[in-house]
């Protein structure tokens, strides 16, 4: 358990370095082009007026305000979970030729992955907000639950880097698993449809965990619902999730350099 | 002050990789030797049973045939690979320079990749970007400092890449073998810097086949032979036992015939 909390630590302190890697690796993906990383706005945005375009027909006898809301704020949190969970298994072998380098923590690659998610979700989260103004006049004080889902959104990545990247390098076949996996999740969570809509089906949908990471975004603010069971719901995934993280990392820690 | 302390230091790499393996013998080829670990698992012997200290001012050349564990030796001091048996004790701020392209962001320009080793090495944002001109300077690469590193010759990148490691005061520097591949004026300037860093009382370490160079840089040497250290000493009385050795013809018979090539020992 132990040596992978002093890695973790040790990362923290190389906040100057991950964060200049980060964006580093933004300006790479957006270079020479005119718009530059207003295109990652730029994209969520016409994904979503082609979404709902295509779907608020479908949604018949629903509010179709409430709905643009709705899934506007479900892509922008799912885009960001997939975002998370799909780097996860690839962080270390991205950062072979650093890793092979220099002697530093591990940690530091994830949070430069984690910045760099994080920056997508803020820029697309624009959208949002211009979405939220338009058509949610209703927004209540309950709304600001926003900002600790979004920090224990990012605590939860944190052990799902450490746990998909180490099993991962040694095990390629997990990642494919996990893109494959995550390619059917979006239809399994509630992001294009409604709860209600889905029937007795929704029981064991319900048990899916970004549902509830959908949840504690989207209901504080279309909702005026703190969405208490989410709540719990997230928090013993994320007290699991670290316990299994941190022993799989500190155990495997050290042999990573001998996987790539 | 720095110091390195290598005990009994045991090596080995796992092989996930099917490999084809020739049942013949292939006699003196250089390289590391598979072996199986019981079961299914097996591996490389990279390095068996090194022991050496080095204090401050030292400068150690590695010498050895390819695959002979040089990198590797390298490698395990730089904190890359930990060793399977054995001790390690590497104190001081290490320089590692392994490879030309290691460690760098070839889309990044050659001042935003001195400004990340800075930050690297522990520094504030304000005290790398004060490095800069300095290390443009010794690696004179003039206005291709604000182009993307991907642009730069091998030369550049090479003369780069050595004024990064050299400049944020090293104690501990690990050169591999390309430093010898420079061109005659960089190697000057890359002895000279050496020296001063030994005046500076870091420790160096430099792997490499050219001996010129080690003579002219390196008080004492080691002499790897897969994996395994056949000499160790002042450095003129290693390269003499390996110019009997040699001479001799006879490829070491003691060790068991090895089954893998460099390139896999390298690779893995």
């Amino acid at each position: 358990m132990f040596s992978g909390v002093v890695d973790l630590a040790d990362g923290v302190t190389y906040w100057r370095l991950w964060l200049a890697l980060a964006w580093e690796d933004i300006k790479t993906v957006y270079r020479r082009s005119i718009f530059g990383v207003a295109w990652i706005t730029l994209s969520f945005l016409a994904f979503i007026v082609v979404k709902i375009l295509i779907f608020r027909p479908f949604m018949s006898g629903g509010n179709a305000h409430y709905f643009t809301v709705y899934v506007t704020l479900g892509f922008l949190v799912w885009q960001f979970l997939q975002q998370l969970v799909t780097s996860a298994p690839t962080v270390f072998l991205q950062a072979e030729s650093w890793i092979k380098s220099d002697p530093l923590p591990f940690s530091l690659y994830i949070f430069q992955s984690i910045t760099r998610a994080l920056f997508n979700f803020m820029m697309t989260s624009v959208v949002a907000i211009i979405i939220l103004i338009l058509y949610q006049p209703s927004i209540t004080p309950t709304a600001l639950l926003v900002l600790p889902a979004l920090a224990l959104t990012i605590l939860n990545g944190i052990w799902v880097y450490l746990l998909l990247g180490i099993i991962c390098t040694r095990h390629r076949d997990i990642t494919h698993l996990i893109q494959t996996c995550m390619r059917f999740m979006f239809f399994l969570s509630p992001i294009l449809w409604y709860p209600e809509s889905m029937g007795p089906l929704a029981d064991y949908l319900w048990w899916n965990p970004f549902w509830h990471f959908l949840w504690i975004f989207r209901a504080p603010l279309i909702d005026n619902d703190p969405a208490l069971v989410s709540w719990i719901f997230c928090g013993v995934v994320t007290v699991v999730g670290w316990s299994a993280a941190l022993v799989v990392f500190s155990l495997y820690r050290k042999r990573l350099v001998f996987w790539f | 002050m720095p110091e390195i302390h290598v005990e009994n230091l045991s090596l080995h790499f796992p092989v996930f990789t099917q490999i084809e393996t020739s049942a013949g013998d292939d006699g003196g080829r250089a390289g590391a030797n598979v072996k199986s670990g019981g079961g299914r698992r097996r591996f490389v012997e990279a390095l068996s049973e090194v022991s050496f200290s080095l204090k401050a001012g030292d400068r150690l050349g590695l010498v050895g045939r390819n695959g002979s564990g040089k990198s590797t030796l390298l490698r395990v001091l730089g904190g890359i690979y930990p060793p399977t048996q054995g001790i390690v004790q590497v104190e001081g701020s290490i320089a590692p320079l392994f490879n030309v392209g290691l460690g760098v962001r070839p889309e990044s320009s050659g001042r935003r990749n001195i400004l990340l080793r800075g930050l690297l090495r522990g520094l504030k944002r304000k005290e790398a970007e004060a490095k800069v001109d300095e290390i443009a300077d010794f690696a004179d690469i003039g206005p291709f400092i604000d182009l993307p590193m991907r642009t730069y010759s091998t030369g550049m990148a090479m003369r780069l890449s050595f004024a990064m490691a050299t400049a944020f005061s090293p104690e501990v520097l690990l050169l591999d073998e390309w430093i010898g591949a420079g061109d005659q004026r960089f190697r000057k300037k890359a002895q000279d810097r050496m020296n001063s860093l030994v005046n500076d009382a870091s420790i160096t370490v430099i792997a490499s086949h050219n001996r010129p160079l080690l003579s002219a840089v390196c008080s004492h040497a080691l002499w790897l032979e897969r994996g395994a250290m056949m000499g160790y000493g002042p450095i003129e009385e290693v390269y003499k036992k390996v110019d009997a050795y040699f001479k001799v013809g006879q490829p070491d018979v003691a060790r068991p015939a090895p089954v893998l090539d460099t390139a896999i020992s390298e690779a893995s």
